[in-house]
């Protein structure tokens, strides 16, 4: 690849892709020779991720926090809760880390892989969560109190920081441009290879389909949320993981895919879990916060938002539909859908 | 379309109010930014201009520390809060969404170096 007005060929970034944390991890870096450092760095860095925030661990750091007490909790664990509260203050709730208890009761209680793909019991409605302004972390992110009867569930939020920070400290150690995706939630660091990180947009982050969109980026992140993936079924119904806070069920069905691109990947995966909950209020949602959005509701037609890039398959064949909110907001009907 | 129009004027009376519970929450947690804290001794106390709400907090911290508390059935009032161990309770990274430095381009169909999607 050259750049515009250099002679020199930069080689095409390389990466790696390995199982964590429940699902893919992928970095790729624009120095070659820095890889497998990028690698373990990564490796290392999801690790102490697990260690402190998944609820699937007896060992891990949050299923020890006793319940109803301050508890002194690590820099990481902080990191995260902080991160947490402030997703469900700027979503007014609506990605609210006190979901836990409505996915176990839903059935999402261990690693996904091991969670029944169908079970006969049905599920006992938990209500709405606690609420996110139950639980109470001190100003400087050392200690928080947790309710007794609250399950805290860090899974929206804490793998979108998790890619954020793995991408931060790999170009700040290896000194190049760098891309980590964790499950499809991107972000980027460093210089980006010429033209941008190109970055294939569908359903499912593992494979890819004719015509898939795709977008490149220079900074921050990119997150795509999902009612099609980590699905499974209770007593003949499909539930899937993104739970509404206001109700403790899956989202109703409304977009199927969201994706939002923002300053870092947590943003970007907090407003695309929103959205997916906004339902119809979702690309007026979006453009107010000039997060720039690709949503396909459940029909396959597709929404942009907020200056999300027209081109590909998101344009041959559409229709003008609507146009509100200064034309920031604009809803093309793709014949037959995208694919 | 507004797929939550019933859940928040229909449905059960119990329901119902636990809604309004819920945003009166939140719309309370809006205003925080105009609480002030107060440290007096061994002691934080919190002083908000909705004081009311912020004493309530406060009890409700004290008493889960002290072990009198129950597990909390409803939303509580909030507003900020302190416990005798003096750690002021509030949120972390207040601001807004940070929007890209530079919006996605479209990306052509010369292939991917990855993929954001469902996971």
């Amino acid at each position: 690849m050259t750049r515009p007005g250099s002679t020199m060929t930069e080689p095409d970034p390389v990466g790696m892709a390995f199982d964590a944390i429940g699902t893919t991890a992928e970095v790729l870096v624009t120095e070659p020779a820095r890889l497998d450092e990028a690698g373990a760095l990564l490796r290392g860095e999801l690790d102490l991720l697990d260690r402190a925030c998944s609820r699937f661990r007896a060992d891990s750091e949050i299923s020890g926090l006793a319940a109803g007490a301050w508890q002194p909790v690590s820099p990481l664990l902080g990191e995260t809760l902080a991160v947490a509260l402030r997703a469900a203050e700027l979503t007014d709730g609506l990605v609210d880390p006190t979901i836990g208890t409505a996915l176990v009761t839903l059935g999402y209680d261990r690693d996904f892989a091991a969670v029944p793909r169908d079970s006969a019991a049905p599920a006992a409605p938990t209500g709405p969560a606690p609420g996110w302004w139950r639980v109470l972390l001190d100003r400087q992110g050392r200690q928080v109190l947790v309710p007794r009867g609250v399950v805290v569930d860090l899974g929206a939020t804490a793998k979108a920081l998790a890619a954020d920070r793995a991408a931060a400290l790999i170009a700040a150690s290896c000194h190049c441009g760098v891309l980590v995706s964790l499950g499809g939630d991107v972000a980027v660091a460093g210089d980006p290879p010429a033209g941008g990180w190109r970055v294939g947009l569908g359903d499912d982050h593992t494979s890819s389909a004719p015509g898939d969109p795709v977008v490149t980026i220079v900074s921050g992140g990119l997150a795509t949320s999902s009612i099609t993936r980590r699905t499974w079924r209770r007593a003949g119904r499909t539930v899937h993981h993104i739970v509404d806070p206001r109700t403790g069920l899956p989202a109703e069905p409304f977009w199927r895919t969201v994706t939002v691109a923002a300053g870092n990947c947590t943003d970007a995966n907090t407003a695309s879990t929103a959205a997916i909950l906004l339902g119809g209020d979702a690309p007026q949602w979006l453009a107010q916060r000039r997060l720039p959005a690709r949503l396909v509701d459940v029909a396959g037609r597709i929404t942009l938002a907020a200056g999300w890039p027209t081109g590909g398959n998101d344009v041959a064949g559409a229709r003008w539909d609507r146009s509100r909110n200064g034309g920031a907001v604009v809803t093309r009907h793709v014949a037959g859908g995208e694919r | 379309m507004d797929r939550f129009a019933g859940n928040r004027t229909g449905g059960h009376p119990t329901q119902q109010s636990r809604w309004r519970a819920y945003h009166r929450e939140n719309a309370l947690r809006r205003v925080r930014g105009v609480t002030t804290w107060v440290t007096a001794g061994a002691a934080t106390l919190a002083v908000a201009l909705g004081g009311v709400f912020a004493a309530s907090r406060a009890l409700a911290a004290n008493d889960q520390q002290n072990g009198t508390g129950t597990q909390q059935s409803g939303p509580q009032q909030s507003g900020g809060g302190s416990d005798d161990g003096g750690q002021n309770s509030t949120q972390q990274n207040q601001g807004n969404f940070q929007p890209p430095a530079q919006n996605p381009g479209f990306g052509g169909r010369s292939g991917s170096h990855t993929r954001s999607g469902g996971s």
